[in-house]
């Protein structure tokens, strides 16, 4: 029988003496020689083009959790690029520049919660999720968010310039119903896994590939169209 | 033209197939001109959805949180 003991690797920065960095990790303990393998990474830290997280960022957090508004501004604007495209993308440029406000208003509400076991941007990141999908509910029912079989076999959307002779990735990702962009959003640009998807939106895992597939193919026939 | 391999076809880029069905999948793309046009167009999505830019958003937005989170939170 296997154990599983989180432990954490702590190791110094070697540019930035003092400051400590704690890295979750996973020691497996059974008849074989321990080993040592790092904790799936949070979604932020799989998607493309993340930056890197500023050696400074835990001190910039604790100050902002005791109140700093200016360094929970230096955050914020740290942020503030990734949380505000992943909010165009899921609710659309009209209500992204609201919706990224509300997501700071939260964070900032909730930072003395935040434990520091993932890093900042993560975390803002799911908060930013989150209002994503509350600013939705209410607003449109199951069979307007989702891509049927007969959708996805007639997917003629509207287009958004018709004067531009192609359409670009992002018009044609807000030419998809608002169920299937989340879930090519999540997945594809953000890096969530299906699972993670099936339950931010409180569908199946099966269903959350078959929204992928036909949104993907949707796009594919935007851009060649 | 879709077929009944086409719905797997997003499935066998995540490697999300069990290689049974990744071996059917991929007899069945040696012989289907139109399922590797298809794999081929759902690559490229993915691999633009991958590089899609992070921009800073036009407008200042710090202002309109700055006056909400003046006070005791």
């Amino acid at each position: 029988m296997r154990k599983a003991l989180r432990a954490y690797e702590v190791r110094l920065h070697s540019n930035l003496p003092g400051i400590l960095s704690i890295q979750p990790l996973v020691i497996a303990i059974g008849k074989e020689a321990p080993v040592l393998r790092p904790i799936t990474p949070p979604p932020s830290t799989r998607a493309q083009g993340t930056a890197e997280i500023p050696e400074d960022e835990s001190i910039e957090v604790a100050l902002a959790a005791a109140g700093d508004s200016r360094a929970f501004e230096r955050l914020y604007r740290r942020h503030v690029g990734r949380v505000h495209s992943l909010l165009r993308r899921m609710v659309g440029s009209d209500e992204a520049d609201e919706a990224t406000q509300d997501a700071f208003v939260r964070a900032w509400r909730a930072i003395g919660s935040f434990r520091g076991d993932s890093a900042f941007g993560t975390w803002v990141h799911r908060i930013a999720v989150n209002v994503a999908l509350a600013s939705r509910r209410g607003k449109i029912t199951n069979r307007q968010r989702f891509l049927d079989d007969e959708d996805f076999l007639n997917h003629h959307p509207d287009r958004p310039d018709r004067s531009s002779e192609r359409l670009d990735f992002e018009a044609a990702l807000s030419t998809l119903p608002h169920g299937a962009r989340e879930v090519l959003v999540l997945h594809d640009v953000e890096g969530f896994r299906h699972e993670e998807i099936a339950e931010l939106l409180d569908i199946s895992s099966g269903t959350s590939k078959s929204q992928l597939h036909r949104a993907r193919m949707a796009i594919r026939k935007v851009l060649n169209a | 033209m879709t077929d009944a391999f086409t719905e797997l076809l997003s499935e066998y880029l995540d490697e999300e197939l069990s290689p049974a069905e990744r071996a059917r999948v991929e007899r069945h793309l040696q012989a289907c001109v139109s399922c590797r046009d298809s794999l081929e167009g759902l690559r490229q999505v993915i691999g633009r959805a991958k590089v899609l830019p992070v921009d800073v958003p036009p407008n200042d937005l710090w202002p309109g949180i700055a006056a909400r989170i003046v006070g005791p939170r």
